[in-house]
């Protein structure tokens, strides 16, 4: 009886072992990365598409996180955004001071970090991907930034908002 | 020029911003001076003009390549789903092409001078071709003009000639017969002067029959070919009359109204009527001649009405002897045929007045010449054959019968 008991109870976690393994089908070792960041012109209500790299976003909500409600002098003339291996988007534009890393979800993006980058506004800043990951480039004081979705890599200078 | 320094200036602003992007490493701003270097670049090559622009442009192509060769990788990803690699060689291509082209526009620019060389020299030829053909019609306007002139001189001599040679003559009549009515023996030149026939001051005869004459032998000089062998003969007969005239009254007249120089006007009259009866006389019998030779008549050598008719009676006898004893005689009969249409429709019909008035043939001549004519179509008649073979028949029939009788005796 007891035996019974423990052959269905065996029975029933093999089964749904099986079941749970055909709904969790994984790919593993994707890249995502793009090779050249994408420099995107917001349209008048702020929406920007890639059509290469299939995504479209309104920019406004950065422009609200990074210049605040209040700030209306403020305007994004183009947006840069490229992606690393693991898919995270990595945002900035001109006069931001800080990186936005993004993580795709379903119909959004959701910021995993705001990488504090410079005291003083950028001045076209912009992205290359390298094998190390994603680098900043600030064509002003020629420095160069190694970034990961969680800040940046030699430094420790990055701000969490 | 402008051109020149636009490509120049394309090529300067490749390599310096090249350099600056370079040092600032965004990959971005590589791919845009790339775009940008590589559109530049492929619009100078569209709009090269010379063979030189698209050498030099052929070399910037390959410098570009050299340039953007390390960010190869990069490339080919921004440049999706072209390659670097294919972008390059398409450029380059279109560089060799045009220089290939401008090369071929450069030959043909070449051959494109030279044809208008060519040309500008068939134009200078035509043009003086165009002035020698003006000064030709110019000839030929003036010979037109020059032989209507004849023309109308040799018609107005048509119609004077008769008119004018007529007074003349009838006026030199009229003052011999005036004249012989006078008593030379008893008169002066004052009562001559004084009579009927009177002329009146500057009305000389004697420079009347003079202007004549020489009018005659002017017309004869200037347009003799103009003058039909009826005319000339009109001339002979013409100047034969004047010279019978002249004869008669010529040493009267010089004397009345020569004065002084009656001698004189007599001698001069007279070469004056020597050379036109000369000239006449050329003119008539080369004319005559001609006509023979269009009616394919040759009587041969002749230039005076003597030898004319000698001509002509060897002409006929000779075609007569020719012809006897010859059984067909179709070429003689043609000969025969041409001769009696120069003789009937030419020399008796046309010029029959003036042959028998210039005494070219007298009647009698004209009649014998009728006469042998026609013992000469006896000759080129054909004969007939019936008779002859008809006796032969007989012949043949009379022998048999007598051949046929002493076989059966």
């Amino acid at each position: 009886m007891r035996i019974n008991k423990i052959t269905h109870a065996l029975l029933g976690l093999l089964i749904i072992a099986m079941a749970s393994a055909c709904n969790s089908f994984v790919v593993e070792n994707v890249d995502y990365s793009q090779q050249l960041e994408s420099v995107l012109v917001p349209d008048e209500n702020g929406n920007v598409t890639d059509v290469r790299h299939g995504i479209s976003f309104n920019v406004n909500s950065f422009k609200q996180q990074e210049f605040g409600e209040s700030d209306s002098t403020k305007q994004i003339r183009e947006i840069r955004l490229i992606r690393n291996a693991d898919g995270f988007y990595f945002i900035t534009a001109n006069q931001f001071t800080n990186v936005y890393v993004m993580e795709p979800g379903k119909g959004s993006l959701k910021m995993k970090k705001k990488i504090k980058v410079s005291e003083s506004p950028l001045n076209e800043p912009a992205f290359n991907l390298r094998s190390s990951g994603v680098q900043l480039v600030m064509t002003d004081s020629n420095e160069v930034l190694e970034l990961n979705e969680n800040g940046i890599e030699e430094t420790e200078e990055e701000e969490q908002s | 020029m402008k051109k020149a320094l636009k490509i120049t200036g394309t090529i300067l602003l490749i390599i310096c911003t090249t350099t600056a992007i370079f040092a600032q490493s965004s990959d971005y701003e590589i791919t845009k001076e790339f775009e940008t270097s590589y559109g530049e670049l492929k619009a100078s090559i569209d709009n090269a003009t010379s063979v030189e622009e698209a050498d030099s442009l052929n070399n910037e192509v390959i410098k570009l390549r050299e340039s953007f060769a390390e960010h190869k990788s990069l490339l080919d990803h921004a440049l999706y789903p072209n390659t670097f690699d294919d972008s390059m060689q398409d450029l380059l291509a279109e560089a060799n092409e045009t220089e290939e082209i401008l090369m071929i526009i450069d030959n043909q620019g070449d051959m494109l001078t030279s044809l208008n060389k060519q040309l500008e020299a068939y134009q200078k030829e035509i043009s003086l071709l165009n002035n020698e053909t003006d000064s030709l019609k110019t000839l030929i306007a003036k010979s037109e003009e020059s032989e209507q002139n004849l023309s109308r001189l040799v018609e107005q001599y048509r119609q004077r000639v008769e008119e004018r040679d007529e007074f003349v003559l009838n006026m030199m009549d009229s003052l011999f017969v005036a004249y012989r009515e006078l008593d030379l023996d008893a008169g002066t030149s004052k009562e001559i002067t004084s009579s009927t026939i009177a002329i009146q001051q500057g009305d000389n005869p004697l420079e009347f029959i003079e202007a004549t004459i020489e009018e005659n032998i002017q017309v004869l000089k200037a347009g003799s070919s103009e003058l039909s062998t009826q005319d000339l003969l009109k001339m002979h007969t013409i100047q034969k009359r004047f010279a019978d005239t002249w004869n008669r009254v010529g040493s009267d007249l010089s004397q009345v109204y020569g004065g002084n120089e009656a001698n004189q006007w007599r001698n001069k009259i007279d070469d004056q009527l020597k050379d036109w009866k000369a000239s006449t006389s050329k003119n008539t019998w080369d004319s005559i001649n001609q006509t023979l030779a269009q009616n394919n008549v040759d009587l041969g050598a002749f230039d005076n009405n003597q030898s004319f008719y000698s001509a002509i009676e060897n002409f006929i006898n000779n075609s007569i002897e020719n012809s006897e004893d010859k059984i067909i005689a179709e070429a003689d009969r043609d000969e025969f045929n041409s001769f009696y249409e120069f003789w009937n429709s030419k020399v008796k019909e046309e010029w029959g007045n003036y042959v028998q008035e210039g005494e070219i043939l007298t009647m009698s001549q004209i009649s014998t010449i009728d006469a042998e004519l026609i013992n000469w179509r006896d000759e080129t008649e054909p004969v007939s054959l019936v008779i002859p073979i008809l006796l032969g028949l007989s012949f043949i029939t009379i022998v048999g019968l007598i051949i046929v009788l002493a076989r059966k005796d």
